[in-house]
Order: structure tokens, then C-alpha cells, then sequence
């Protein structure tokens, strides 16, 4: 069929001598256009990629976004525990020394019996937030202790970031709050926790002393050593949250860039979106041109062959 | 016409056409697999973002536990000797250590017989109170496990087909027994009972003497040093949801570079498919205007 068509053509060629010019004028235009064609395909081909890779950029900033998110979230729950534990803390130690002040109060509840519970949860928790700060990036390792190091890679990349948007008290703010971090921290690691576990029941003969000896033991107690650790551990809590605070107010800061990112490649993707979508549209149109000559010659063809036929 | 047909050039033309037409029918059905990839990569990462979203409610959710357990644990050994002091001070008792102490109950303004009642009750209601919260925080881990077995293979059983729930666990008596030793009355139903009804605490407030109170000072320790360890095993839990975050977030990126990847694939087959069949019509409009320059 298609052989025969071919036939056609060639036929129908070969009697149009008088508009010969004016066919290879329609033809060139159609060459004209189907290279206009290639052309526009191309570019619409590099205006996808690069509206693919803005929605790969898109992509890969709402993940961020999302797991800034996740972190703001569970940090913002973290420093509200520890804002609440600190003001509960406080409460109960103010009550506390006033009653051990009285003669039952400084019999029933020792220094141990207060102070050391709160000094091995403290530990606990510290272990805990030195796991959690454990970041590990594809170059390097960071512990607390880096990031509670104002000198550290970590802490002048946050100061270089918020040098240029925060005000000199904000960035004071987040200096001293590093500072101070790092003096209790340092302050806190060298207390041995495990000395305040109490896994182990003290026997009747041992609470007998404890009473006996109530004012050694004394919650209000100078020079104690519990009473240092116990006060080390509530000025690391008085710090992180401190701490806390300025990370919180770091992280919710880049979120906000990471959004304004993600509001910029949004735009820049309606745009090329609309840009191609013109291009595809005078390719649609080019090819449709090229395909109405080629219509032409061959509609033209067939007629002339039924014309022949009738003569 | 035969003669015509034999026009090498036109031939040549008329072959190269066929050639991009079937090209472009290739790169068509390219596309049509890249699509069939990026939508099965596509379906892949929205999984993983649900896993991942799924993770962190876990691992909040045993954090959270954990904390939780952990302010009451301070509560619980801030008052692990408090009670007993105060029944060694405040009531009257007829052995060793002879503590009772006058000049301190007459501070107070009831009946030395109602403060030492008092005393008494408060001291179960303490040893009731651990008991409820470990209970409690069993009830809530198991929810937390129970619900995603999956992830915690070592808190699951199988039995004729199916998946159970067997995760930590306290056992009063079993950890009775074990420090059996340790108490001086060695029955664990006459501790367990006062957890339990009333009546029990009305006979132990009247009858219990010192070396029971010793007795409920002592399992009060052990309590709560489980409790601690329960408390713990769900942290070190929510470490191990942590890090299995990490790792599923990574493999996010992955996900993502192949998405990309076939994005960009898919893209390019696209344009190889347009341009053969522009350049099948452009060669078409060659052999026409070959013929008609030739006149045929």
C-alpha cells in the first residue's frame, strides 16, 4: 500500500512542473519549520531538565523542611521538659530545706535521700542528650562537647550564618549561652553518677545512723559534697536549657530559609513550566504545519491519478 | 515507475525514514518503561517517608515513656526511706532501734494514735502507688511494642500463625522469690494483697510491726530499681528506632538520586522521541523535494 502511495507521489511529482518553484517553496518553508521543530524540542528538553532538577531541589529541601520539623518538634518537647523539670526542681528543693529546718524534717529526709536520685537522673539525662547530639555528617563527628565549643568547625558555621541576619545582643545571647554550656558541662562530666544509683537497701542499722546522725547528713548542709554535685547538676540543666533556647531559635531561623528556598524554586518552576509549555505549544504547531504540506503533495497525488483515471 | 523505484537516493531517504519512524516508536515505549520505574520509585519513597514518619512517632512515643517513668523514679527514690523514718519517729513500737521520738510527735496536732495511722497508710499507699505505675507503664509500652512488632522482633512470639505480644514485663512474685532471702516474712500474698484491697491495710496498719515495715522497705527498693530498668530498656529501644531512622532517611536520599535519575531518563527519551519523529518528517519533505527537482 505504502509502495503504491510512493507510486502516486512520483507520479504526481512528475506532472507538476508548472508549480514546480512554487512546491519547493511550500517544502523549504517545511524544512524551515521542521528544523524550527528540532529546535524548540531541544530547548524544551534543557528547560525540563532544569524544571526537573528545581523539583528534585524541591524535593530534596521539603525532606529537610520535614525533618527540621521532626527535630524542632522534639527539641521544643525536650526544652519544655526540661523547663518544667527545672521550675518542679526548684519548687520541691526550696519546700524541702525549709522543712528539713524543722525536728522532724531534718530526720526524715537526708541529703542522700534527696540530693542523689536527682544527681543520677541528671547523669542519665546527659547521657542521653550526648547521644542525641552525636552528629555524624559524611566529613566528620561531632560530640556535645563540640557543639558547646565556641570555637569549634560546628559553632563558627552557626555564628558565620547568624553574624549576617541577628542583631549583636541576640548573637551575644547565643555566645554566652555556648560558653556557659561548655563550663558545665566540663563542671558535670566529672562527677562519678554510678555513686548515686541507690540500687543498694540500706538495712535498718544503716537508717538508724542516718537518723542518729541526722545533722552530717543535713539537706542545708555546708561543705557537702552531694550538695556540690546536686547543684552542678541543677546549673547543667539552667544551662542546657539556656542552650537550648538559642538552637531552638538557630534551627526554627533556617527553617524559615529552607521555606523561602522552597517559595523561590516554586516560582522559578511556574515559570519555566509556563515557558515550556509555549515552546511545546509552536512545536505542536510547526509539526502540524509540516504535516499539512505533506498532506498536500499527497492529497494532490491522489486526485491527479482519479483525474487520469477519468480522462 | 520501476525505474523510479530504483532511485538510490530516494531509497536512501525512504530507509532513514523508516529507520526514525521505528526509532521513535522506540524511544516511545522507553518512556513508557521509565514511567513504569519512576512511579514504582515514586511509590518506594512515599512508603519510606510513611515509615520514616512512623519511626519517629515510635521513638517519641518510648522517649516520652521513658521520661515520664523517669520523674516519677525520682519521686519514688526521693521517698524510698522517707516512710519508714517516719514510723521509726512518729509511731510507738517495742524493739530495736527505739526511735520513737516525743519531743516530735507532740509537734503535731492530732492524736499520736491518728498520726500513727496515718504514717502507716501513707507508707502502702507509696508502695501501692509504684505498684500502679509499673503497672501503668507496662500497659503503655505494650501499646507502644505491641503495635509494631515489626520493629521489635525481640518482644514477639508466633503461635499457629499468628504474632503475639511478649515484651518486659514484671513479675511481682517471681521477683519476690528471687530476693526471698531478703525479707523477713517470706509469704509474697500477704505484700501483694495490700496492693490490692483495703481490708488488708486496715489488719496491716493494726498488726504489722517493724520487721514487716522493713519487710515493705525493702521490696519498695527492689520495685523501683525495676522499674529504673524498665524505664531504660525503652530508651535503649528508642536508641535503636533512632538509628534505624538514620538509616532509613539515608536510603531516602538514595531513593531520591534514583527518582532523579529517571526523571531525567525519562526526559531525555522524551526528546529522542520528538526529534526522530521530526527528523523522519523532515527527511520526508527531502525525498519530496529530491522528486521534484528530478521531475521523477
Amino acid at each position: 500500500m505504502r509502495i503504491f502511495r510512493f507510486a502516486l507521489l512520483q507520479s504526481y511529482f512528475s506532472i507538476i512542473n508548472k508549480n514546480k518553484k512554487k512546491a519547493l517553496l511550500l517544502i523549504n518553508i517545511g524544512i524551515f519549520f521542521t528544523i524550527f521543530a528540532i529546535s524548540s524540542a531541544m530547548i524544551s528538553f534543557f528547560i525540563e531538565k532544569k524544571i526537573s532538577n528545581n523539583q528534585n531541589e524541591l524535593l530534596a529541601l521539603q525532606i529537610s523542611v520535614r525533618e527540621s520539623s521532626n527535630i524542632l518538634t522534639s527539641l521544643e518537647i525536650a526544652f519544655n521538659r526540661i523547663d518544667q523539670l527545672i521550675n518542679i526542681e526548684e519548687d520541691t528543693r526550696i519546700e524541702k530545706q525549709f522543712l528539713s529546718e524543722t525536728k522532724l524534717g531534718n530526720k526524715i529526709l537526708s541529703e542522700n535521700d534527696f540530693y542523689d536520685p536527682y544527681i543520677y537522673f541528671v547523669g542519665t539525662e546527659l547521657e542521653q542528650i550526648e547521644r542525641s547530639f552525636k552528629i555524624d555528617t559524611s566529613d566528620d563527628l561531632y560530640h556535645l562537647q563540640d557543639l558547646f565549643d565556641i570555637n569549634s568547625e560546628w559553632s563558627q558555621e552557626i555564628l558565620n550564618m547568624i553574624n549576617k541576619s541577628w542583631d549583636d545582643d541576640d548573637i551575644k545571647e547565643y555566645t554566652d549561652a555556648v560558653l556557659k554550656a561548655k563550663e558545665s558541662l566540663e563542671k558535670i562530666k566529672r562527677i562519678d553518677f554510678e555513686n548515686y544509683k541507690q540500687t543498694e537497701i540500706p538495712s535498718l542499722r544503716d537508717i538508724t545512723i542516718e537518723i542518729l546522725n541526722y545533722k552530717s547528713h543535713h539537706i542545708n548542709k555546708s561543705n557537702s559534697k552531694i550538695a556540690d554535685d546536686y547543684f552542678t547538676a541543677v546549673e547543667f540543666e539552667f544551662s542546657i536549657r539556656r542552650w537550648f533556647l538559642q538552637i531552638l531559635k538557630f534551627l526554627k531561623a533556617m527553617k524559615a530559609f529552607d521555606e523561602e528556598q522552597i517559595e523561590i524554586i516554586n516560582k522559578s518552576i511556574l515559570s519555566l513550566s509556563k515557558k515550556e509549555k509555549n515552546i511545546i505549544l509552536s512545536t505542536f504547531i510547526f509539526q502540524l504545519i509540516v504535516f499539512t504540506i505533506i498532506q498536500f503533495f499527497e492529497v494532490n497525488s491522489l486526485n491527479y491519478q482519479r483525474r487520469k483515471k477519468l480522462i | 515507475m520501476r525505474r523510479s523505484l530504483k532511485n538510490k537516493f530516494s531509497i536512501i531517504l525512504i530507509i532513514i525514514i523508516a529507520i526514525f519512524t521505528l526509532l521513535s516508536y522506540f524511544f516511545d515505549q522507553l518512556v513508557i518503561r521509565q514511567e513504569d520505574n519512576l512511579r514504582n520509585s515514586q511509590i518506594k519513597f512515599e512508603n519510606l517517608n510513611t515509615t520514616i514518619a512512623n519511626l519517629n512517632s515510635i521513638s517519641w512515643q518510648l522517649i516520652d515513656a521513658s521520661d515520664t517513668a523517669s520523674l516519677r523514679i525520682i519521686h519514688f527514690k526521693r521517698y524510698q526511706n522517707y516512710w519508714l523514718k517516719n514510723i521509726l519517729l512518729i509511731t510507738s513500737y517495742d524493739s530495736y532501734p527505739y526511735l520513737t521520738d516525743k519531743e516530735i510527735i507532740d509537734t503535731f496536732n492530732d492524736e499520736p494514735k491518728y498520726i500513727n495511722e496515718l504514717i502507716k497508710y501513707r507508707f502502702l499507699d507509696y508502695y501501692r502507688d509504684i505498684v500502679v505505675e509499673i503497672n501503668k507503664f507496662e500497659k503503655k509500652i505494650h501499646n507502644i511494642y505491641g503495635w509494631n512488632l515489626g520493629y521489635f522482633p525481640q518482644y514477639s512470639f508466633k503461635s499457629d500463625g499468628k504474632e503475639y505480644y511478649d515484651g518486659p514485663e514484671v513479675s511481682y512474685s517471681e521477683i519476690f522469690n528471687k530476693n526471698i532471702d531478703l525479707f523477713n516474712f517470706k509469704e509474697f500474698d500477704k505484700y501483694a494483697n495490700l496492693t490490692i484491697e483495703n481490708k488488708y491495710k486496715e489488719e496491716a496498719v493494726n498488726d504489722f510491726t517493724i520487721k514487716n515495715w522493713l519487710d515493705i522497705h525493702k521490696f519498695v527498693y527492689i520495685l523501683t530499681n525495676k522499674f529504673e530498668e524498665l524505664a531504660k530498656i525503652t530508651l535503649e529501644d528508642s536508641y535503636l528506632i533512632d538509628d534505624l531512622i538514620l538509616e532509613k532517611e539515608t536510603l531516602r536520599y538514595v531513593m531520591l538520586e534514583i527518582i532523579k535519575n529517571i526523571s531525567t531518563k525519562k526526559n531525555y527519551f522524551i526528546l529522542l522521541s520528538i526529534i526522530c519523529q521530526i527528523t523522519s518528517l523532515l527527511f520526508l519533505l527531502v525525498l519530496f523535494r529530491s522528486l521534484i527537482k528530478n521531475n521523477v
